[in-house]
């Protein structure tokens, strides 16, 4: 997805960024509701969408599957049977085994823990470091910004993919290696969008209301910016983490992602794609486990942010 | 419009500029690299070649001198010799691979462009009817989904099931081109309709088409020139990132419909880790990216008339 | 029937010495362009203005938008660092002070806003945004906090049970009271009002106008009071001065602007507003042409290009503010008494 979804979603923040950030701020702004209110206008409006519902169970599935992967899977991921090497789906094993005698239904399921974990973790790490970061550059302007400004261009430059390639190759293959490529690639969409919403409600007047008050920056960015900024940066929280997850399945796809024998679904189908035509469980059930898994997240996703944004209607 | 030109072509410097930065710093710390040679079973190389690399890459001088040694090699394609094959050099190995990625790539544009427009403005015709439901469905789909995910699934059933197109592997013949080439096109498919609905939308939604139609050009076919010039327009401007998406998404699908292209020649030699050739097609890429964006930028400034003929005020 | 046969505001005798003084203020904006963003020229959006308001007295500034009243007041309260003059509030100047010497002076001088559906954050509770001045500067405890935004709220003719509700629930008028309720919450010593009524409903205009003017005389308030509508400052102010394309063209008591106007613009101004006497008539000048950009603004008196009366000498040099009469002074080489 880093190929659609840095297209897609970094193009439509990218491109229409300060129009969608001032719209979705402004939607939230005319009608906030009270503030328990909101969300739970929104929370109506998501449940009627029968496709982010859809998602949203799938989502559920996956992070039960990934939190309950010990008790849930049959046997431990990397337990090999050397007397089933290979076999088709069976009762004994029911999505196959692989080449060296590992039960596929426990991989995946296991898989479903190493894809949510490294894309959650990741996600929160850049949240943390995005928001303060494009909160500042925004507020503050001047050389600060220019900084910032700068060190995303210079990021921009190059695809994001092939940095995470070349920062695994440096940093050799391993989770934690994944999170640090993750993560210094992944900053960039929300610093701005952040930076975005900031500049967009810094000149609000009730901002200027609260500097003639004595607010200082640090006030102003927390308690009048930031909570009327939540509404696209929820969404592209939303929409960041499978872009992780499908980062993670590509780096390890190509085999510098996650070490075997931990079990992701990438890795799965980039070591046994070649067999397609001979054992296609091998390969065939992780990829529907990743397809199964993006589309959750997408459906979710637009759900959430048409809900979020009631002009969406139109 | 010369000055627009003129501008993008002066951003480009620093921007290329940083990729090479960027592809320097990382090398100098990637053990086993032309620019760290003397890394222990890093690399394929005896000491004493490595020696030699070394000094090749002017490693024993201070490290501006040695960023404008690794510049100067770079822009006159030397890269030394490949770690795998040690009697070639990366520039004898690599080109064979170039014209083949560049047909699938641009096949697979051309499909994404074609097909994706027709889609949006379909789309946008027939609002909210079933045929838009369905374009935003597939859409999605096309999406969401990775690439590596679709070519799977499109194997499984395109070829093992339903047995449509035979399986084939290389770049032989055009039987070999089907698969790979909508594969990869699907996704920036996807994105190209959406943004091509949308921009047909907000024109047909403007006040000058309505104005136009009110004057009674009853003419649907005056008006769908009028909109659909006017339409086009904007989404020129995400040819850019597709592009990028079409040069990065290459090597998923070569790599599984084995095309013999420098997508899938880049994952072998970082596998290998052949350094040399991972630095060179590294660079290839970015320059190759820039010079697109240019080109997409250049278009769009032809195409705007807003920019064409200068600016007001 | 006149402006005038409105009273003015009835306050008690104000305490002398100047509270605000402005002194050649100047605020440019510049405008970037180009891929360097180099700067290719500046709004002028404030060009030079000077006058002074007594303690306890109201000012009025009328202009037409983009004149540049707004930036003025923003300026004033600091929003903005000018580019260049002087505000010297109660005796210290205003222009040079950085953020934290800011602070103490930010209790005495406070702001009502133009728009209510802007100037109110859509997500704090009416409490909240009334109190929040009294929680920046940690005045008392929160149960003398709370106390005191009921308080205010009364003052302002609201209910004390709005506390809990938000913005939105509220009519336009309702919620530039809540607005006036935050700007006294601090007790200041000056107001500054930007257009305080211009996004009302006219019917609501008149009870909010009646309601600051009874502020004043309750608390001994000093107001900087900005509108294009001439009749509300009359309606609210003692001294009124009026602003063209970032200058003050005329300075002078509610009576002098009223009566005898001398500039041509003010008596434009004058000219359009309406009398509430059904069948009377009246000569409205109408100016011609739009107003010119205050990038470029025309070469010497700046109302020359739409002004009836004007010269070619107009073009030479800017008026400088003459004082016809005690205390009204005209920027026009050719002004008469109307």
């Amino acid at each position: 997805m880093e190929v659609y979804g840095e297209v897609a979603r970094e193009n439509v923040a990218v491109a229409a960024e300060a129009v969608d950030a001032a719209q979705l701020a402004e939607a939230a702004e005319v009608q906030p509701g009270r503030r328990a209110s909101l969300w739970r206008d929104a929370g109506r409006r998501l449940l009627r969408n029968k496709l982010a519902v859809a998602g949203l169970i799938g989502v559920c599935v996956l992070v039960f599957l990934a939190v309950f992967a010990d008790v849930i899977s049959p046997y431990p991921y990397d337990y090999q049977d050397f007397l089933h090497i290979n076999e088709e789906p069976s009762w004994q094993f029911p999505l196959g085994t692989d080449l060296v005698g590992r039960d596929m239904l426990s991989r995946v399921i296991y898989g479903a823990r190493v894809s949510l974990s490294v894309s959650l973790l990741s996600q929160i790490v850049i949240l943390c470091i995005a928001v303060p970061l494009g909160a500042l550059a925004g507020y503050r302007g001047g050389w600060v910004d220019m900084l910032v400004m700068r060190m995303v261009d210079v990021f921009y430059a190059i695809p994001s993919l092939l940095l995470a390639i070349l920062i695994m190759s440096m940093l050799g293959r391993g989770i934690e290696n994944l999170f640090i490529a993750l993560i210094v690639t992944g900053w960039l969409t929300l610093t701005r969008l952040t930076r975005a919403q900031v500049l967009t409600l810094r000149d609000k007047e009730y901002v200027k209301a609260a500097r003639t008050a004595g607010a200082g920056p640090l006030r102003i960015i927390v308690r009048h910016i930031l909570p009327n900024a939540l509404t696209p940066i929820v969404v592209a929280v939303t929409f960041g983490i499978p872009q992780l997850i499908f980062a993670e399945a590509a780096l390890s796809f190509i085999g510098i992602g996650v070490n075997p024998p931990m079990p992701s679904w990438g890795q799965m189908v980039g070591e046994h794609q070649q067999y397609l035509r001979s054992s296609w469980w091998l390969a065939v059930f992780p990829t529907a486990a990743i397809a199964l898994t993006m589309l959750s997240f997408t459906f979710l996703g637009d759900g959430i942010r048409d809900a979020l944004d009631p002009r969406m209607n139109d | 419009m010369l000055r627009y030109a003129i501008e993008r072509l002066i951003v480009m410097v620093p921007t290329v500029f940083v990729l090479a930065l960027v592809l320097f710093v990382l090398m100098r710390l990637t053990p086993g690299s032309p620019l760290q040679p003397n890394a222990a079973n890093a690399n394929p190389l005896s000491p004493e070649q490595q020696e030699l690399l070394a000094k090749e890459w002017g490693l024993d001088r201070p490290i501006l001198e040695q960023f404008v040694v690794y510049l100067d090699k770079a822009a006159h394609l030397d890269f030394g010799t490949s770690y795998y094959f040690k009697t070639r050099t990366v520039m004898e190995v690599l080109p064979p691979f170039i014209p083949v990625s560049l047909h699938l790539g641009l096949m697979a544009l051309a499909l994404a462009i074609v097909v994706g427009g027709l889609l949006g403005v379909v789309a946008a015709m027939n609002q909210n009817g079933p045929i838009d439901y369905l374009c935003t469905f597939v859409a999605m789909l096309g999406v969401s989904l990775p690439n590596f995910v679709v070519a799977i699934l499109m194997i499984w059933v395109f070829v093992l099931i339903l047995r449509v197109v035979p399986m084939t592997g290389g770049w032989q013949t055009p039987a070999d081109w089907i698969l790979p080439t909508i594969t990869l096109s699907l996704g920036p498919l996807a994105v190209i309709a959406r943004y091509v609905r949308s921009s047909m939308i907000d024109v047909i939604r403007s006040d000058y088409v309505r104005t136009a139609r009110a004057k009674g050009l009853a003419e649907r076919r005056v008006v769908l020139v009028h909109v659909l010039k006017n339409a086009l327009i904007p989404p020129l401007t995400i040819l850019g990132p597709i592009i990028a998406a079409v040069l990065t998404g290459s090597p998923f699908v070569e790599i599984i419909f084995r095309v013999p292209g420098v997508g899938r020649y880049f994952v072998e030699s970082i596998l290998a880790r052949d350094y040399p050739v991972m630095m060179a097609i590294f660079l290839f890429y970015g320059i190759f990216l820039q010079v697109m964006n240019l080109v997409v930028d250049l278009a769009y400034g032809v195409a705007d008339p807003r920019i064409r003929f200068g600016g007001a005020d | 029937m006149t402006l005038l046969d409105q009273p003015s505001t009835l306050n008690p005798q104000p305490s002398t010495g100047e509270l605000l003084r402005v002194e050649g203020l100047v605020k440019h904006f510049p405008i970037r362009a180009g891929f360097f963003g180099s700067t290719i020229g500046h709004v002028r959006a404030v060009d030079g203005v000077s006058f002074g308001i007594k303690r306890g007295e109201a000012f009025g500034l009328v202009g037409e938008s983009g004149c540049g009243k707004t930036t003025l007041a923003q300026t004033v309260i600091r929003l903005y660092k000018p580019s260049d003059g002087r505000i010297l509030f109660d005796g210290v100047d205003l222009a040079s002070l950085g953020a934290s010497a800011l602070r103490p002076i930010r209790r005495r001088v406070q702001m009502i806003f133009q728009d209510p559906y802007a100037s109110l954050d859509p997500r704090m509770t009416v409490g909240h945004i009334v109190g929040e001045p009294l929680e920046i500067y940690g005045v008392g405890t929160k149960a003398q906090r709370e106390a005191r935004v009921a308080e205010l709220l009364k003052t302002v003719g609201l209910n004390a049970y709005m506390v809990n509700r938000y913005p939105h629930e509220f009519s336009g008028g309702q919620r530039q009271r809540i607005g006036i309720a935050r700007a006294l919450a601090l007790q200041p010593e000056l107001v500054i009002c930007d257009e305080p009524v211009s996004a009302l409903d006219v019917s609501i205009q008149a009870q909010v106008l009646n309601l600051l003017r009874d502020l004043q005389s309750e608390f001994g308030l000093t107001y900087l009071f900005i509108a294009h509508n001439l009749a509300a400052v009359a309606y609210v102010c003692d001294r009124i001065g009026v602003m063209y394309l970032g200058k003050l063209v005329e300075l002078g008591t509610t009576e002098q602007i009223c009566t005898r106007a001398r500039h041509p613009y003010t008596k434009a101004l004058l000219s359009a507003v309406p009398i509430p006497a059904p069948g009377a008539k009246k000569e409205r000048i109408v100016l011609g042409g739009d107003v010119p950009s205050p990038v470029h603004p025309p070469s010497g008196c700046r109302f020359r290009t739409r002004c009836p009366i004007a010269r070619d000498d107009c073009a030479a040099a800017i008026p400088p503010l003459r004082e016809v009469e005690p205390g009204h002074w005209v920027s026009c080489f050719y002004a008469e008494a109307s």
